[in-house]
C-alpha cells in the first residue's frame, strides 16, 4: 500500500522517502514528479469518467433504521459532562492568556495548564 | 533543553510544523509522541471509511517525520484511551501529558475527563489551541452573547487582536525510553480488506500527510487564490483550495493558511489589485465559516430539549430505503444530483454547491432522514467533519437564522441550468447523457423522443426517469411540515408559537463572557391565515421555462403516508416496493406547490455536508 501518494523528494529529512514504494501501484509509479494535487485530481477525475460504479450494497443498510430516530445519535452529541468539560476548557484557557503578548509567553499562547496537584 | 518526559498525544494536529504541543514538550525534554486509537471511544462517530482511509496515510506520514527529527509515532489500539495514556507514562515515567485541544462535544468530554484523572494521578497537563484563529469564547457581542450569525460573527473577528505565532518543528526530538503495547499502522485496523479496493481510487487522487498539506497550500495561493473570486463557483473541484481534508486532520494549521492568504490581501490591495482582493476576502471567508462550525457548536450543543436541529425532531421522514439507494447510486432521475453523487463516490470530494444540492434534494424532496445523508457523507467525504456536518445540516434544514427556511425547495434542473450551464460537469459524470444536448441536459424528461433517440438516452433504461415529480414533492413537503407542526404542537414543543433558533439549554456560561444567547425569533416561515401554518414559499409561481413540462416520476400517485419506522422495517422485511411514496398531491392545499426558483448561494466551506451564506451573493469556498 502506498502510504504517500505524492511522490516529494526527500530534499529534507523530515520528508518521509518513498517508503514502501515496492508496493506501490502502478498509477502512482507514473505519476509525474511535480504534479500537483489539483492536477492529480483532475486527472483522476478524467480517468474514472464514465467508469464510476456504486456498489448496490452501501454496507449500512442495517443500521439505517437506528438512525431515524435522533435520540442515540444526539445524546453522542451532548454526552454528559459536556458543561463542566466545555466550562472547564474555557475558564483555564483564559486563565492561563491573560492578555500576555510578550514574545516569551506567546510561544504557549493560547495554552491551559493544569497543574500537577501534588 | 529541560529534562522532563512528555507524552505528545496526537489526534487532529497531524503536523510538525505549528504544533505547539510538540514544540512545548520538545522544550521541556524528552517526548513520547503517541497516537491512540480507540474505536470504541468513537461512538456514533465511529470515522467513515475514506476518512479512515485518510488517517491511516497521514499517520504513517507523520510517523516517517518523527523518525527523521530522532523520535517517533507509537501507535496504539485501545479499548481505553486512559488506560492507554497511562501506560505510557508508566513506560517513560513521564511527568507530562501534552495534546492541542479539539471543540467538538465528543472530544471535549473525553479530554476533560482524562485531564481530571491525570491530574488526580499527580501528572501535569498541558493542552494547547492548535485548531482555531479564535477560540470560542474569544468572541461575543456587546452583551456577552454569543453570535448567531455568520456575518456578525466573522465581522467582529476581523476586528480582534489577536496574535498569531507559527511555530517551526522542533530541530531535533529526543525520544524518551520505554515500552507499551503498541502497533503497526496495518494493525490498527483502519481500513478492512473490503474497504481496500473502493480506497484505491482515492489514492489515485490523493496525498494525505502535512508536507502534502503544505504544497497544497502553497499551490493554491500562488497559482490558484488570485481568480478564486472568479472560479470558485466551478462545480468541477478545481478551483477551490482542496485542503479541507488537510485542515481537519490538522496536517496544516489554520494560522498557516490565514497568515499566507493575508500576506496576498495585502500585497494585492497595496498594488491595487481589486480582483485578488477579493478572492482573499471571500477566501478567508471560508476559513472563518470553519471557525464559526467550531463556535456554534461550542456554545449551543446538541441537546434533546432544545436541538439546534429543533425543526428536525419532530418532522415526518419518509424512510424508504429505496430512495435512498437511488440517491446514493446516483440514480435519481435529476442529472446535478446524479453527477454529484457519483463523483463524491469516486472522488471523496465534491463542491460545497454540489453538496448543498444534494443534501437538500435527500432532505426535501425525497424526505429522506437528514442523519441518514449525514452518515453517508460521513462515509464517503475525506473531510468528513462533525462541527462542519453538524452547521451544514442545520443550514439546509432551517435551523439557523441565516440559512435555508425548512419550507424551501430548490429545484436541480435550475440549479443546473444556473451552475453548470453547459452541462459540462453533468456530462463528466454521466456518460449515459454525454450525447444529451446541452438544451435538454439538465430535464432530460422534457427532451423530444427523437433527441432521446439520437442521444442515445432511453429514459427508464439507460438512464432513469425523475424519482419524483418537483411539484409533488413541494406538496409532500409542505405536508411533512404540517404534520411536523401538529405533531410538535402535540408534543408541547414551542407553544409560544416562536421556533428557538438556537439556544443553550443547560449551561449559561456566563463566567465565560460568551454564549447567553437569547434566541432569535424566526423570520423565515410566514403563513397564510386560511391554510393552518401552512408555510408560504417565498417564490411560489413555477415559472421556469424549463420546466413547464414537468417531470414523469417513477412512482405512482397514491396516499403519502407519515409513517417513519414502518417504511423501513416493511421495506426491510418484504421488499416492498416505493408505492408509499406518493400524495394526496392537491388534498392539503389548493395552492400549487412551488420550487425555490431563487438561486441559492451558500458560502462554501470544508465540510462533509453544506456551509453557511452570508450574503446569497457573498460565497466562497475551499
Amino acid at each position: 500500500m502506498a502510504l504517500l501518494a505524492s511522490p516529494l523528494k526527500p530534499t529534507s529529512p523530515l520528508l518521509p522517502d518513498n517508503q514502501e514504494s515496492d508496493q506501490k501501484s502502478d498509477d502512482q509509479k507514473l505519476l509525474a514528479p511535480e504534479e500537483n494535487g489539483l492536477e492529480r485530481l483532475k486527472r483522476h477525475r478524467v480517468a474514472v469518467a464514465g467508469q464510476v460504479w456504486i456498489p448496490e450494497k452501501w454496507g449500512k443498510e442495517e443500521l439505517l433504521k437506528d438512525w431515524i430516530d435522533g435520540s442515540a445519535f444526539e445524546a453522542s452529541l451532548f454526552p454528559s459532562g459536556i458543561v463542566s468539560a466545555r466550562r472547564a476548557l474555557a475558564r483555564e484557557a483564559k486563565r492561563s492568556s491573560p492578555n500576555n503578548n510578550s514574545a516569551a509567553a506567546s510561544a504557549t499562547a493560547g495554552s491551559l495548564r493544569i497543574l500537577n496537584s501534588c | 533543553m529541560g529534562c522532563n518526559k512528555t507524552i505528545v498525544w496526537f489526534r487532529r494536529d497531524l503536523r510538525i510544523e505549528d504544533n505547539p504541543a510538540l514544540t512545548a514538550a520538545a522544550r521541556d525534554g524528552f517526548v513520547y509522541p503517541v497516537y491512540i486509537w480507540c474505536p470504541k471511544e468513537e461512538g456514533q462517530f465511529y470515522p467513515g471509511r475514506v476518512s479512515r482511509w485518510w488517517l491511516k496515510q497521514s499517520l504513517a506520514h507523520l510517523k516517517q517525520s518523527l523518525k527523521s527529527l530522532g523520535s517517533d509515532l507509537v501507535l496504539m489500539k485501545t479499548q481505553s484511551t486512559i488506560f492507554s495514556l497511562l501506560e505510557c507514562i508508566n513506560a517513560i515515567g513521564a511527568t507530562k501529558v501534552a495534546f492541542n485541544c479539539l471543540y467538538d462535544p465528543i472530544s471535549l468530554v473525553r479530554d476533560h475527563n482524562i485531564k481530571e484523572k491525570l491530574v488526580e494521578l499527580g501528572i501535569s497537563v498541558q493542552s494547547y489551541n492548535a485548531d482555531l484563529l479564535y477560540e470560542p469564547w474569544d468572541v461575543y457581542d456587546e452583551n456577552g452573547n454569543a453570535f448567531t450569525t455568520f456575518k456578525d460573527y466573522w465581522g467582529k473577528c476581523l476586528l480582534l487582536q489577536k496574535e498569531f505565532i507559527s511555530t517551526l518543528p522542533p530541530w531535533k526530538l529526543q525520544h524518551a525510553a520505554g515500552s507499551v503495547g503498541s502497533c503497526c499502522i496495518e494493525e490498527l485496523g483502519l481500513e478492512n480488506e473490503s474497504e481496500k479496493s473502493s480506497n484505491a481510487l482515492l489514492a489515485r487522487a490523493w496525498s494525505p500527510g502535512w508536507s502534502n498539506a503544505d504544497k497544497a497550500l502553497a499551490e493554491f495561493v500562488e497559482n490558484h487564490l488570485l481568480e478564486y473570486a472568479k472560479n470558485r463557483q466551478q462545480l468541477g473541484g478545481s478551483s477551490t483550495s482542496l485542503l479541507s481534508p488537510y485542515l481537519h486532520f490538522g496536517e496544516v494549521s489554520v494560522w498557516k493558511v490565514f497568515q499566507k492568504v493575508r500576506m496576498k490581501q495585502i500585497l494585492w490591495a497595496r498594488e491595487e489589485n481589486a480582483v485578488g482582493e477579493q478572492s482573499t476576502n471571500l477566501f478567508l471567508r471560508a476559513i472563518g465559516l470553519r471557525e464559526y462550525s467550531r463556535y456554534i457548536c461550542f456554545n449551543f450543543p446538541f441537546t434533546h430539549e432544545r436541538s439546534l436541529l429543533s425543526s428536525l425532531k419532530f418532522f415526518p421522514w419518509h424512510a424508504s430505503q429505496n430512495n435512498f439507494k437511488a440517491w446514493r447510486q446516483g440514480r435519481t432521475g435529476y442529472p446535478l444530483v446524479d453527477a454529484g453523487m457519483r463523483e463524491l463516490w469516486a472522488t471523496g470530494w465534491i463542491h460545497n454547491r454540489i453538496r448543498v444540492i444534494v443534501s437538500s434534494f435527500a432532505v426535501k424532496v425525497l424526505l429522506l432522514p437528514w442523519k441518514w445523508g449525514m452518515k453517508y457523507f460521513w462515509d464517503t467525504l475525506l473531510d468528513a467533519d462533525l462541527e462542519s456536518d453538524i452547521l451544514g445540516w442545520q443550514y439546509i434544514s432551517g435551523s439557523l437564522p441565516d440559512g435555508h427556511e425548512l419550507e424551501r425547495l430548490d429545484d436541480p434542473q435550475i440549479q443546473g441550468s444556473k451552475y453548470d450551464p453547459d452541462g459540462e460537469y453533468i456530462r463528466h459524470w454521466l456518460p449515459e447523457l454525454a450525447r444529451m444536448p446541452t438544451e435538454w441536459i439538465h430535464h432530460p424528461w422534457d427532451a423530444p423522443q427523437t433527441v432521446l433517440k439520437v442521444s442515445g438516452v432511453e429514459l427508464g433504461l439507460n438512464y432513469p426517469t425523475p424519482i419524483v415529480d418537483l411539484d409533488l414533492a413541494a406538496n409532500r413537503l409542505r405536508e411533512a411540515i404540517i404534520k411536523m407542526r401538529e405533531i410538535e404542537a402535540a408534543a408541547g414543543a414551542n407553544s409560544n408559537g416562536t421556533n428557538e433558533v438556537v439556544m443553550d439549554n443547560a449551561d449559561r456560561i456566563q463566567s465565560l463572557g460568551t454564549a447567553n444567547v437569547v434566541a432569535e425569533p424566526k423570520t423565515c416561515a410566514t403563513y397564510s391565515s386560511n391554510d393552518q401554518k401552512v408555510p408560504m414559499i417565498q417564490t411560489s409561481k413555477v415559472d421556469n421555462p424549463l420546466s413547464r413540462k414537468r417531470s414523469k416520476p417513477m412512482e405512482e400517485k397514491g396516499e403519502f403516508q407519515y409513517n417513519i419506522r414502518n417504511d423501513v422495517q416493511s421495506e426491510a422485511g418484504t421488499s416492498k416496493p416505493d408505492e408509499d411514496l406518493c400524495s394526496t398531491a392537491e388534498s392539503s392545499s389548493s395552492k400549487k406547490p412551488s420550487t425555490s426558483r431563487t438561486s441559492f448561494s451558500v458560502p462554501q466551506f470544508c465540510s462533509s455536508s453544506k456551509g453557511l451564506p452570508e450574503s446569497s451573493e457573498g460565497t466562497t469556498d475551499r
